[in-house]
């Protein structure tokens, strides 16, 4: 598969073990890892039969709590804000599911173990703020070191929670989605779902999906999203983590 | 501020009934919401399921939707350039217009009509049915994107109506960020291009006589039942501002910005008129005088109808 960014670097990434990329002199090496680890990761993630999900996670005790939800939702976020209340911190962005190794337990693997954040995020999170992910003038999005990170690359997945935001008079609300509409919330989930089509195949996707959906906790966590709530919504989430773990 | 006599305007042209997308262009605050509501009631897709939590996504998108931009180009648009972006916007349109199954696909627009670096406008002509471009008085605009931003003041927001430059949605990381040119750049970019067929409707317009001005967007966009009046009263009665701001209440609403306590807000015309401090209301009309005649806006508020 052969993947083109418009900044003009380009990646060919062939039989699940190798990615070849082309780049220029005006090209950064950040700007070569960034999209080589995001997407070019993901394609070849796929190549090997691998589901890589659009999720953040914190670790506690070798199970792992996911965060997907639509860009802007909080992954990222919430996920470094409960690495700062003492729930290490797992994987940014990419969490990994491997379909043959759902039982007894649903293993899944970090992607990326730097956040990126919006400088609004690292100021609410407390995290170390980094480099900015891209070496053009004003990028505000940078690389970030979470409070409290964990070693492990690898854990049992036990909740995915669907980030939502709620109305004005909305309170915070955790609630199950099963069945059906819990497979659909898995395939929204679903990282470069593009990608998973064209080299995975929406068969094997959909029966990936459905196996994990019966070992996982698929959960909708709705919160306003006001800055001065945001505080308040993390530890209601961290409760909910700590009540399930 | 426009110097010297504005650029002629497009020849009107007739919708292509053979191009799917149908752009609903718009400064912000100006209605285009509220009309792709009135869309989706009209034909019947404002069914709401229970996982997605906009109202209106059965029946279209934003421009800036940046689910369907990393979705269907592969690639996170949070982690390219605005510049970088705009390349690949309109292969994402195409692939939106060429996956639809509907005849129609509506597309809130916020963003001026442009082209990007590479020549190519960032919405295609190839696949545009055509766009309604909604226009406000920029003093109700001013004083209801105020409230959007969260402020009370309005002295900045009418500052950004002025900025060649203006962009929205960098904040809040949902969206692209969307080049507006400013209120009268962007009403200028829309209809002096000659690309996509378009009509010009009045906010106080569609206000005034909605069943009737939302039936002419029906017969320019050549949609099916444009000519049947109760089906279009029915749409106009399910879209009343009252059940909209009540759906927020209850379910929330995916535009509302982080800052603002509704989306919703009062959507009546004349507001900014009676509320805008004198020297904002100067502000405005000598920054946008020369759109504003051609809109039949007056400083003192009176509209030509």
């Amino acid at each position: 598969m052969l993947l083109k960014v418009p900044s003009g670097i380009r990646y060919l990434i062939e039989d699940g073990c190798r990615i070849v990329y082309s780049r220029s002199a005006e090209h950064e090496d950040g700007d070569v890892s960034l999209f080589l680890l995001g997407s070019a990761w993901a394609a070849l993630c796929y190549q090997r039969g691998l589901i890589p999900l659009h999720a953040s996670a914190v670790y506690i005790d070798g199970k792992v709590h996911a965060f997907t939800g639509r860009p802007g939702a909080g992954k990222s976020t919430l996920a470094a804000a409960l690495s700062a209340r003492g729930h290490p911190f797992f994987t940014d962005d990419v969490l990994i599911i491997d379909p043959a190794r759902l039982s007894p337990d649903p293993l899944c693997f970090t992607g990326q173990k730097d956040l990126k954040l919006w400088r609004d995020a690292i100021e609410l999170t407390g995290a170390a703020r980094g480099v900015p992910v891209r070496s053009v003038a004003g990028f505000d999005k940078h690389y970030a070191t979470p409070t409290n990170p964990t070693g492990a690359v690898a854990g049992v997945m036990a909740s995915l929670v669907v980030l939502r935001e709620g109305g004005r008079n909305s309170e915070p609300e955790i609630t199950p989605i099963r069945g059906a509409p819990a497979i659909n919330a898995l395939r929204r989930a679903v990282y470069r779902p593009i990608f998973a089509e064209k080299i995975l195949g929406n068969r094997a996707l959909w029966q990936g999906l459905a196996g994990l959906a019966g070992k996982v906790q698929v959960m909708r966590f709705t919160r306003r999203m006001m800055p001065d709530e945001f505080d308040s919504g993390v530890a209601f989430m961290a409760r909910w983590i700590e009540a399930h773990d | 501020m426009i110097e010297g006599a504005l650029p002629p305007i497009a020849p009107p042209r007739e919708a292509n009934p053979g191009g799917r997308i149908v752009w609903l262009a718009s400064f912000p605050k100006s209605g285009n919401t509220w009309t792709r509501i009135l869309l989706a009631n009209f034909l019947g897709e404002l069914e709401q399921p229970e996982e997605t939590d906009d109202p209106i996504a059965a029946v279209g998108q934003i421009s800036s939707d940046r689910s369907a931009f990393d979705n269907i180009t592969g690639i996170c648009s949070g982690d390219l350039t605005v510049a970088e972006t705009d390349l690949l916007r309109p292969l994402v349109y195409r692939e939106c217009a060429r996956s639809t199954p509907r005849a129609h696909f509506f597309v809130k627009v916020h963003d001026a009509w442009q082209r990007n670096r590479a020549g190519e406008g960032l919405f295609p002509a190839d696949c545009s049915r055509g766009a309604i471009l909604l226009v406000r008085h920029p003093m109700d605009v001013c004083l209801s994107f105020a409230f959007h931003r969260g402020q009370a003041d309005c002295t900045q927001t009418a500052h950004h109506m002025s900025r060649p430059n203006f962009s929205i949605g960098r904040r809040s990381h949902a969206q692209i960020p969307q080049q507006t040119l400013g209120w009268s750049g962007h009403y200028l970019s829309w209809t002096r291009q000659t690309e996509i067929p378009l009509l010009v409707v009045r906010y106080e317009d569609l206000l005034a006589d909605t069943v009737t001005v939302f039936a002419r967007m029906l017969t320019f966009l050549k949609i099916e039942g444009a000519d049947d009046r109760e089906r279009v009263a029915r749409a106009v009665e399910l879209s009343r501002f009252d059940r909209l701001r009540e759906r927020e209440d209850r379910a929330g609403f995916r535009e509302t910005a982080p800052t603002a306590e509704r989306f919703f807000r009062s959507g009546r015309s004349g507001e900014g008129i009676e509320s805008l401090p004198a020297e904002l209301r100067d502000k405005l009309w000598h920054d946008h005088a020369a759109v504003m005649e051609e809109l039949g806006y007056s400083k003192s508020g009176v509209i030509r109808l």
